[in-house]
């Protein structure tokens, strides 16, 4: 699954450290997400698109796509 | 997150209680079953360790403040125990399968078996967290 978090959190003004205290994850959970070697739950993706202001569908897009 | 929620100075007192009372009540009544002396001693041994393992483990990783046990690091630890249990289980039929085997002669008394279990599951378990760890 790929992503387009780094993109949404750079142009939030985020870093990875403070975008996880936001969503209650470790850093390395989103380098992990960001990098595409972990897809996350659905409550969580849930909770970064709303902290990155967006979607779902937006924020995770399937490989082929 | 449900996990790093829940592991917390209380969940870790009250497992610790939990292990010492399966410990204690082994040690007590564990003879009564009459497994066999070097078995049941094999048996203390393993749930000792384990024991040790968990109450050493778990007080440096809640002295850690950085070690966060969200999603990821719950489904890390869930992937390598149920792999390092399978794997544990194919090497276990083998090695029996060896110390039938007319072939090879070798002997172990139930103690080293177990002990053999115990050390060689807990070795398999973190070379395979290490492992999930680097990857995902």
């Amino acid at each position: 699954m790929k992503n387009s978090i780094r993109e949404m959190r750079t142009a939030a003004g985020l870093t990875q450290e403070e975008l996880g205290r936001k969503a209650g994850v470790s850093r390395q959970t989103i380098i992990s997400i960001e990098g595409g070697r972990y897809d996350p739950s659905l409550a969580l993706a849930m909770k970064l698109a709303g902290l990155l202001g967006s979607t779902v569908e937006n924020l995770f897009f399937p490989e082929e796509e | 997150m449900r996990m790093k929620e829940n592991f917390n100075l209380k969940t870790y007192i009250v497992v610790n209680i939990v292990l010492a009372v399966m410990v204690a009540a082994f040690l007590l009544f564990g003879p009564s079953l009459r497994m066999g002396e070097s078995f049941t001693a094999g048996v203390d041994t393993g749930m000792v360790a384990g024991w040790l393992v968990f109450t050493v483990a778990g007080g440096v990783l809640l002295r850690r403040r950085k070690v966060s046990f969200d999603e990821r690091t719950a489904s890390i630890f869930g992937k390598a125990s149920m792999v390092s249990f399978w794997l544990l289980v194919f090497l276990g039929s083998v090695f029996q399968l060896v110390l039938r085997s007319d072939l090879v002669t070798l002997s172990l008394s139930a103690a080293e078996a177990m002990a053999l279990l115990c050390s060689g599951g807990l070795v398999l378990f973190l070379v395979v967290l290490l492992v999930c760890w680097k990857t995902s």
